[in-house]
């Protein structure tokens, strides 16, 4: 292979990259879901369910709200089947379905938490007591400092840190290109900064991992 | 199929920085991963920062997260499944299929219970609704005057009756007397174009055995311009 250049399995008529697209898992189950096959769509709603609900309340931090979309989200796919285009993996369709959601709910004002200026994060970073535990610390102010992010920001961090999706997956769930995401990471990125630093371990990890 | 991209070593450094956040959650493919590992091997900062990457993704799945009952959950959406759109594998589906060869399931509508989707049924509903407002547009708006050819006539009469038209500067007593003269009376009052529509009585000075005879004296008096047998309607 030449070395200037790296190998990308792609779908012959889309160019879509094939682990991007759905299998023949996500063919059969929306297929059944299609006909009307109710433990199909169960089978699917249990799979996806805590996932959707996850994702959902990190963004929203509202538990009922939370409940509320994943069962928007889920009903529209039983209802709306024939929505899913095949172009995307099945998960990544009804992802998107909730992120639309769940941010018209916070443009509707549904959302309970609120956004909190960076300024404040930095008070509560530079100003912190020493507690009982500090990783609980490390939790609570990276709570508050996940809520210094936009809405989309925050989705890409989520995406890919608890969901573990790739970013071309986010892009088919956010509805923007690829770039767009690693532009919304790489200022999520600068806004947790005072975060990171704190979590900046001493030794080199990376290194670390591959000498073991 | 394959394609061949640009290797990420011809990318600067911020590119590869960009990519880090996807291999920290090990989601890049094998090819991106091993060239974003071959940078890191040089790359001291990229590195670390790859290092407070994965803090940082370990740090918010340890972040509580209610847990949610999936089952009961679903049991709240299920009451809410009520019948819906059925698919029926033998028609081809709109959105499904559109883009690969490879053959995938296809969907359509079928009856178990029958649908009728949203656009249909408001169709139908403004049928409806505006049928009647059509019918009655069309009683308001339909002429107020009758053509010869017109299968029903809007004037009374029978077979034996005579449709009359008097010159306008007849006055009614002249009118009154001719009718007399034939022994005819009036059963309906001029309406538009001042047709009379009169009934041989048979009386009279000048009454006329038949409706021939009648219409033959009146179309010979002054001032009546018209005269016309009633037919069958």
């Amino acid at each position: 292979m030449d070395s200037e250049l790296i190998l990308i399995d792609i779908d012959g008529d889309t160019g879509i990259p094939l682990n991007t697209l759905c299998d023949d898992r996500d063919q059969h189950r929306i297929a059944r879901i299609g006909e009307g096959n109710e433990a199909a769509f169960e089978s699917l709603y249990l799979e996806l369910h805590p996932r959707l609900f996850r994702f959902i309340y990190r963004m929203t931090r509202d538990q009922g709200l939370a409940e509320d979309l994943v069962n928007e989200t889920l009903f529209l796919v039983w209802e709306k089947p024939e929505g899913f285009n095949g172009q995307s993996k099945l998960s990544t369709w009804i992802f998107g379905i909730a992120y639309r959601k769940t941010l018209k709910a916070i443009a509707k004002g549904v959302r309970t938490s609120a956004a909190v200026p960076l300024d404040d994060l930095n008070e509560i970073l530079t100003d912190r007591r020493v507690s009982a535990t500090r990783e609980v610390e490390l939790e609570n102010l990276l709570t508050v400092a996940m809520a210094s992010l936009s809405d989309e920001q925050r989705a890409v961090v989520e995406l890919t840190f608890t969901e573990g999706l790739a970013y071309r997956e986010i892009a088919v769930i956010l509805g923007c290109p690829e770039n767009t995401v690693k532009t919304r990471m790489f200022h999520a990125r600068r806004k947790l900064e005072p975060y990171l630093a704190l979590l900046k371990p001493d030794r080199d990890d990376y290194r670390h991992e591959e000498m073991t | 199929m394959s394609i061949l991209l640009p290797h990420p070593s011809k990318h600067t450094h911020e590119d590869i920085l960009s990519r880090l956040p996807w291999l920290a959650n090990d989601s890049l493919e094998i090819e991106e991963r091993r060239l974003l590992e071959t940078h890191l091997e040089v790359c001291s900062s990229c590195r670390h920062e790859l290092s407070a990457l994965r803090a940082l993704a370990e740090t918010l799945g340890k972040i509580p997260v209610p847990a949610p009952d999936s089952r009961a959950a679903f049991d709240r959406l299920k009451a809410r499944m009520s019948p819906r759109p059925m698919m029926d594998p033998r028609k081809p589906s709109a959105g499904m299929d559109r883009t690969r060869s490879k053959p995938r399931p296809r969907l359509a509508f079928r009856g178990r219970h029958r649908y009728i989707p949203p656009a249909m049924a408001a169709a139908a509903l403004m049928g409806v609704l505006i049928a009647p407002l059509l019918s009655h547009w069309s009683a308001l708006t339909e002429p107020s005057f009758h053509t010869l050819s017109d299968r029903v006539s809007p004037l009374p009469g029978a077979p034996g009756d005579l449709r009359l038209v008097f010159d306008p500067k007849l006055t009614s007593p002249a009118i009154d007397r001719l009718l007399r003269e034939v022994g005819a009376e009036v059963i309906g009052e001029p309406g538009v174009g001042g047709i009379y529509t009169v009934r041989l009585s048979g009386g009279g000075a000048g009454a006329k055995a038949d409706s021939s005879a009648a219409m033959a004296y009146l179309r010979q008096r002054e001032g009546v311009l018209l005269v016309e047998a009633v037919t069958a309607q």
